[in-house]
C-alpha cells in the first residue's frame, strides 16, 4: 500500500467548482485505488491544491486523473493523458506490440505481430505469449516464446503470426511474464474487412 | 461460455444500468489438474468507467471439471472493460491465469466511438504525414456529440489535434471522421479519440505509433 500525491492547478480564467477529483487505474490489477476520490469545493485561477490518493501498487501500470464539476455554473468535465507509475523493479519491459500490416487488411491474409522488449536489469528465462481475440469471442494462442537473457538496456524483437478469417475487430495480446508474474501487457487492434 | 484453458468463463450480464451492480462470474476448471488456493479478481480497464469493489474473492480449490460461480459488485458509471485473473496453485506451483477483456455496457448511450487507427505502415519515419480515422456508430439519434482527437509525445506532451461536433446522427449511422498528424519526435506516439455527449466522456480509444529516424 502506497500513497501518490496530486498537484493541480487551475491555469485558466475561470473558477472550477464542485469538483469530483478522482484517479483512475487503467489496469486495477496492476495499480488499484483506494476509495471514491476527493472533493474540491472550488480552484479559482492560479490556484494549486495537493490531494494525496492511497494506491495498492501490485506492479507497474497507468493512472489518469479526471475532475468532474462546473465551470461557470456548466458542466464541467477534464482528464488527463494517461500517465505511467513504475512499480518496484520489473526485469524488463514490454514497450510495445504492433501488428505489420496496412489498415484494414482483407481475411486469409497472414499478419506479423511484433513485440519489443527492453531489458531493464539482466534477466533470464523470461516467457512472452501472443494471442488473438476474434470478432466472435475466440480466444486462440498464437505462439509462446522464451526470451534470450537481456541485458539492461538491450532491445530484442519476437514476431508471431495470425490469419485472420473473419471480418471485424482483432484484438491481438502480448503477455510478458516472470515466472508466474505477468510483468507486461499490451494489445494492438486489426479491423479485417472481407477479402 | 469462453474458453482460455483450463478454464471457461463466462460473466453476466454483460449490460447494466449505471450505479452500484452486481456481476456474477462462473468459472469452470477443464483441465485435468485441482486448482488451488485461488485469488479471484476482476480488474477494471478503466476505474473512472468500471469500479470494481473489494479485494476480490477465495476459493480455496476448484477441482477438475467443477463449476463455480462468484458474484463481484460494481460502480458502473460508463461502458467499460474488465478481466479476470486466478492467482494460485497448480500441482502445488504456483500459478496464474487471466482472461481477455470482457465489456459491460452501462446506460443506453446515444453513441459508440468504435474504433481509431492510423492509417500507416508499421514504423513510420519522422516527417511523414499519417491520417488516422476514428468511426462512431450511433446508438440513438443525437445532435451533441463532440469529438475530440490528442496526440501524447514521446517527451510527455499532450497535444490537442482537433475537436469537432458530430451533427446529427442516425441510430445505425456509422460516420468516419479523420485527422493529420505529422510526428516530429522519435519514440511512441500515443494517440487518443474521446467522444462526449455534453461533458459526459461516452468513448474513448487509443492508437499507438512507434516513430523511427
Amino acid at each position: 500500500m502506497r500513497w501518490a500525491t496530486l498537484s493541480l492547478k487551475n491555469i485558466g480564467d475561470e473558477e472550477l467548482n464542485l469538483l469530483d477529483v478522482r484517479l483512475n487505474s487503467l489496469d486495477a490489477y496492476s495499480i488499484a485505488i483506494h476509495g471514491t476520490g476527493s472533493y474540491v469545493a472550488s480552484l479559482g485561477p492560479r490556484e494549486e491544491k495537493v490531494l494525496p490518493f492511497q494506491i495498492q501498487a501490485n506492479a507497474t501500470g497507468r493512472v489518469y486523473v479526471s475532475l468532474d464539476g462546473f465551470k461557470n455554473g456548466e458542466p464541467f468535465h477534464w482528464e488527463s493523458p494517461d500517465m505511467r507509475l513504475k512499480v518496484g523493479q520489473e526485469l524488463a519491459e514490454l514497450v510495445s506490440l504492433f501488428a505489420l500490416t496496412q489498415p484494414y487488411p482483407p481475411a486469409g491474409e497472414q499478419i506479423k505481430c511484433e513485440a519489443t522488449l527492453l531489458g531493464l536489469i539482466p534477466s533470464r528465462g523470461l516467457r512472452l505469449g501472443f494471442w488473438a481475440e476474434t470478432p466472435s469471442g475466440e480466444f486462440e494462442e498464437l505462439g509462446i516464446v522464451e526470451t534470450k537473457d537481456l541485458s539492461g538496456g538491450e532491445v530484442a524483437r519476437y514476431a508471431a503470426e495470425v490469419t485472420p478469417e473473419e471480418e471485424g475487430l482483432y484484438t491481438i495480446h502480448a503477455y510478458l511474464y516472470h515466472g508466474t508474474r505477468r510483468i507486461g501487457h499490451k494489445v494492438d487492434k486489426v479491423y479485417v474487412r472481407e477479402a | 461460455m469462453t474458453k482460455r484453458h483450463p478454464i471457461e468463463y463466462e460473466m453476466s450480464p454483460r449490460s447494466v444500468e449505471a450505479g452500484v451492480r452486481w456481476l456474477t462470474l462462473k468459472l469452470k476448471n477443464l483441465g485435468a489438474e485441482d486448482l488451488t488456493n485461488l485469488e479471484v479478481r476482476l480488474n477494471s480497464l478503466d476505474t473512472q468507467s468500471l469500479d470494481v469493489f473489494g479485494t476480490g474473492s477465495y476459493l480455496s480449490t476448484l477441482k477438475t471439471g467443477e463449476e463455480k460461480e462468484i458474484s463481484f459488485q460494481v460502480s458502473a458509471h460508463t461502458t467499460g472493460s474488465a478481466y479476470v485473473t486466478l492467482d494460485g496453485q497448480k500441482k502445488d506451483k504456483p500459478w496464474h491465469w487471466e482472461s481477455p477483456a470482457l465489456l459491460v455496457s452501462v446506460g443506453k448511450d446515444v453513441a459508440e466511438l468504435v474504433s481509431l487507427f492510423a492509417l500507416t505502415e508499421p514504423y513510420p519515419i519522422l516527417g511523414e504525414v499519417i491520417t488516422c480515422e476514428a468511426i462512431v456508430r450511433g446508438l440513438a439519434p443525437s445532435r451533441n456529440l463532440v469529438l475530440e482527437f490528442w496526440a501524447q509525445t514521446p517527451s510527455g506532451k499532450f497535444r490537442s489535434l482537433a475537436k469537432e461536433g458530430m451533427g446529427f446522427l442516425a441510430a445505425g449511422q456509422e460516420i468516419r471522421r479523420t485527422f493529420d498528424i505529422t510526428p516530429e519526435e522519435e519514440g511512441i506516439y500515443i494517440l487518443h479519440a474521446y467522444l462526449y455527449d455534453g461533458a459526459k466522456r461516452i468513448g474513448h480509444q487509443t492508437e499507438y505509433l512507434s516513430m523511427t529516424i
